[in-house]
């Protein structure tokens, strides 16, 4: 029975040979190397057999020379399987067409919820989220990934405490905290500005309560700046609010290295292409080694999603940049000078914004194993006051 | 010549226990009960239909009687009959 495996691979066809003594005609093609097989006599001049779809040409040859006819009955297997679907052009291309649309129709997005806001808060964030293109009818795979959305909407609304961002297959959902700035409920009680450290003013604008210091006056921290209570005879208390520019001083110790790294792209790159199915990576394209002595690699993820579901598998593009390490020797100068503009820009870091700094002096400068080490003096002149409710003690 | 071939074909077969049909060139017939009936070496059909069958063979005819035959398969010297066998004969030319 071996000539008859993988029929239905192979695929066969039923034939109905017509004609005086048919069984001739199989006679002849047997000779010929043409496996046939459920061969039965349906009538006296009616013969029905099977043959590989591969031998039809030959029989086809054979039937030529002689004076039978054939029918073919039917075909089986999957070339005829194939060849019939295949023939449903229109279908199968509604096929493709609804899997693609299915595709880019799960990834888009479809709605935007954001949850337990006030109104007003919530327009701003839908208006911060549109600006961002999170909105309906966005492709979600061109949009941020939800942590970075996340940060981006708490740095550029601050009234956000906190917004968590889900995404839940087609929707968007934003949970948002607002914050309860705790100024804001006590924004009616009385206050007194104090001075937050001690400095010497430089400015000074009270927009409410009465001032108690002058420009130029050196104040202690916890001094008064200005009152609460504006008249000695008027009991009546106001949340007193204003800017109190001071001159205030600092002894900062920096220390930079002589020595430098720097690295810098060549320009010259590499990219490798996986495919990632089910956590096994298959290479699709570049298998070399990368012989960069210094590399810098950056892999990018493309996967695609169905409903809430994501397919197992995912096309990662690995990009490897040559990097050149350079060592570079600072002079002293150099090294110092680096300093003080770290010493500076760590300085205004831990001021008030609107800070600035007025004048700075180094008053050592020691060099140590490569490192510089500098003490600096600076001036400042930063917003000093403090509010610092009053107790009104009743 | 081909009988003297024939006669020393004959005596391998006999003294060196060769298969016969492959020696003299004969149809070997395999049959599975009553239904199938495997015959190799045969050299052509000459008779098919549902209660008789007729394939040449090198010495003459074989004939095959029943109901019920299918070829089961076919090849140019091999062939695969089912059905209910009644007898099989051989004849001379």
């Amino acid at each position: 029975m071996k000539p008859l495996q993988g029929k239905f691979i192979k695929g066969y066809v039923t034939l109905i040979i017509q004609g005086t003594y048919p069984e001739q005609f199989i006679n002849l093609c047997a000779r010929e190397g043409v496996v046939i097989w459920n061969a039965k006599k349906l009538s006296e001049h009616q013969l029905q057999a099977n043959i590989y779809l591969d031998d039809l040409t030959e029989v086809k040859r054979i039937r030529k020379r002689t004076r039978y006819k054939i029918r073919l009955k039917r075909g089986q297997g999957i070339p005829y399987l194939w060849s019939n679907f295949v023939a449903q052009k229109p279908l199968w291309f509604a096929l493709l067409l609804t899997i693609m649309l299915l595709v880019f129709v799960s990834n888009l997005v479809w709605s935007v919820h954001i949850e337990g806001l006030p109104k007003e808060l919530e327009k701003k964030v839908e208006k911060q989220l549109k600006g961002y293109g999170v909105q309906p009818g966005a492709v979600s795979f061109r949009l941020d990934d939800n942590g970075t959305l996340q940060q981006k909407l708490l740095d550029d609304i601050p009234e956000l405490l906190w917004i968590g961002v889900e995404k839940k297959g087609t929707a968007y959902i934003f949970h948002g905290v607002e914050k309860t700035l705790v100024e804001k409920e006590e924004a009616r009680q009385p206050a007194d500005l104090v001075a937050a450290k001690k400095g010497m003013i430089h400015y000074i604008y009270i927009s409410q309560g009465k001032p108690m210091v002058e420009v130029n006056d050196y104040v202690e921290k916890g001094d008064l700046l200005a009152s609460a209570q504006l008249d000695e005879n008027d009991k009546s208390l106001v949340r007193a609010e204003g800017q109190v520019v001071a001159e205030t001083w600092y002894r900062v110790e920096v220390t930079a290295s002589q020595q430098e790294n720097i690295q810098t792209a060549t320009g010259e790159f590499e990219n490798q292409y996986h495919i990632n199915i089910a956590g096994f990576e298959f290479p699709v394209w570049g298998w070399g080694k990368i012989d960069y002595k210094f590399k810098k690699k950056e892999e990018d993820y493309h996967q695609l999603s169905i409903f809430s579901k994501t397919f197992p598998f995912y096309w990662k593009k690995s990009t490897y940049f040559e990097l050149s390490r350079m060592k570079y020797d600072r002079t002293e100068e150099e090294a110092a000078q680096i300093a003080k503009e770290q010493g500076k820009r760590g300085l205004l870091k831990k001021l008030p914004e609107g800070s600035e700094i007025t004048e700075e002096n180094i008053l050592h400068r020691s060099v140590d194993n490569g490192k510089v080490k500098l003490i600096l003096f600076m001036k400042v002149h930063e917003d000093i006051a403090k509010t610092k409710n009053v107790n009104q003690g009743d | 010549m081909k009988k003297w071939q024939q006669q020393i074909r004959g005596w391998m077969a006999n003294y060196l226990e060769l298969p016969s049909d492959v020696m003299l060139d004969l149809p070997r017939v395999t049959t599975i009960g009553d239904f199938h009936v495997y015959i190799e070496n045969h050299q052509g059909l000459l008779h098919f239909s549902e209660h008789e069958i007729r394939l040449k063979s090198r010495k003459g005819q074989i004939r095959l009687t029943g109901e019920g035959f299918v070829l089961k398969m076919m090849l140019s010297e091999e062939i695969l009959v089912e059905g209910k066998m009644h007898s099989i004969l051989f004849t001379d030319q």
